[in-house]
């Protein structure tokens, strides 16, 4: 499975989650991640179990960033 | 799925936006000005905003492009500014665009002048510069994205709307627009986004169809209110390229990449020095050490269009445009001939494109090395 096929079969999920916006593919340390971008970071004791965005998805590391705001 | 961390810290969003100097000028004086023919464009500006050029394109020196935001100086992120204190009349009155004062509908022109081009879509008084560059880089890299599709809603021909296509979450979203736009009142001059092109739309209406998927709307879209595009400002503009295209959005941070990388990943994304997935980058909330955006000319907070890749005289350099259509970046760049291959659609016929790079249209090719320094990141739709 592609990263892109592992973003698109859960994209939908990750935005029913808390604060989360969107979702896009960004690169870290030689090889590409999914990110998860969120218009609120909330510390994960603060969250219930289901609302926690997973460190990996179909063994693709993720990475949670504030949403993007450019005018 | 198992379950992982958030993360540690909890912050609240950041709200950005830019306005067009040239849209607020226009506002301001209250016609629309031939830019071109003006024969000293920043004594204009500076006259009229009453503020040097070199100190309007980075929020710290309490710019009038930069009204109801600030920059907080322990982040150095833009956040939205409540005071009513007044700064300058420039301010004031860029405050009162924002805020919606004299306002006619009015319908001004066609969907399509000419042709779809990358040039057209011009940012007006409403810092929404992510999506109008994302506009321009799908009318650059993916053309024929961008269509009118019209139907007639009674007996007479002027009466109809166009529809316009987006995507959310993968799913097809379908805006009913008419071309009534919010104009400033007597002058009929554009508030927001316009064409390069006298009398042209599209860009105009993808930005109120835009609006009005953002508010929640139904049904037909005719007049929204001044709020209703307020609310629009700062946002991202790869996910806007996806919300234009349905591709996938990719971020990279200039940061974390070298150079080489940097350079890689925009050829990876052009044929022959043109990109063929739509690109464009983003600058810092405010210079990052070592770069003045003041001298330079590179507006701070604000997105551009990647329009493709440029080599000159053993240098390399990304060839970007401004959604302003002005206002290109004057440190480190290449003032030649720009060519580019116009990738074939369906089998069909391409050709090659030039572009000079000394025209004001806000399109220059600005050095690798400096681009790195100076630009934030980049993303693409694929």
């Amino acid at each position: 499975m592609t990263i892109s096929e592992a973003l698109h079969k859960h994209e939908a999920e990750l935005k029913g989650l808390p604060n989360v916006v969107h979702t896009g593919i960004g690169y870290k340390d030689g090889k590409e991640i999914i990110l998860v971008f969120v218009n609120k970071k909330i510390a994960e004791q603060q969250l219930e179990k289901k609302e926690i965005i997973p460190h990996n998805i179909e063994g693709f590391e993720t990475d949670v960033q504030l949403e993007i705001k450019i005018g | 799925m198992t379950k992982e961390t958030v993360t540690q810290e909890q912050a609240k969003p950041e709200t950005i936006g830019v306005i067009n100097p040239y849209a607020l000028v226009e506002s301001m004086i209250g016609k629309k000005i031939n830019w071109k023919a003006v024969h000293n464009q920043q004594k204009l500006l500076e006259d009229t905003l009453g503020m040097p050029y070199e100190k309007l394109f980075d929020p710290k020196h309490n710019s009038p492009l930069y009204a109801g935001l600030k920059l907080d100086q322990k982040t150095q992120k833009m956040v939205r500014d409540s005071s009513t204190a007044t700064l300058s009349k420039a301010h004031d009155f860029a405050l009162n665009v924002r805020n919606g004062s004299g306002i006619v509908w009015s319908d001004p022109g066609i969907f399509f002048e000419e042709a779809t081009e990358t040039s057209d879509p011009i940012q007006g008084g409403l810092g929404d510069c992510y999506f109008i560059a994302a506009l321009a880089s799908v009318a650059w890299a993916r053309t024929y994205i961008i269509a009118q599709r019209t139907r007639a809603t009674g007996t007479s021909q002027q009466a109809f709307v166009d529809m316009i296509e987006f995507f959310k979450n993968g799913a097809s979203v379908k805006i009913d627009v008419t071309e009534n736009l919010p104009l400033n009142s007597p002058s009929n001059s554009y508030i927001y986004c316009r064409s390069s092109e006298t009398g042209e739309l599209w860009p105009a209406l993808y930005e109120k169809a835009y609006v009005f998927m953002r508010k929640g709307g139904s049904g037909v879209c005719d007049q929204l209110t001044t709020a209703d595009y307020n609310a629009i400002a700062g946002g991202d503009p790869v996910a806007s390229i996806a919300t234009l295209t349905n591709l996938t959005p990719y971020y990279y941070g200039n940061n974390a990449l070298s150079e080489t990388e940097i350079w890689d990943k925009i050829r990876q994304n052009c044929l022959s020095y043109k990109t063929f997935n739509p690109m464009v980058a983003w600058t810092y909330s405010t210079a990052p050490a070592g770069v003045n955006y003041s001298s330079s000319h590179i507006v701070a907070n604000h997105a551009y269009s990647i329009l493709g890749w440029h080599y000159s005289n053993n240098r390399k350099y990304v060839v970007l445009r401004n959604p302003w259509g002005n206002t290109e970046a004057t440190l480190n760049v290449d003032n030649g001939t720009w060519m580019a291959w116009d990738t074939p659609y369906y089998n069909g016929p391409g050709w090659w494109r030039a572009a000079n790079l000394q025209s004001i249209d806000g399109i220059f090719a600005l050095r690798l090395d400096t681009f790195k320094q100076a630009f934030a990141g980049f993303g693409v739709g694929k």
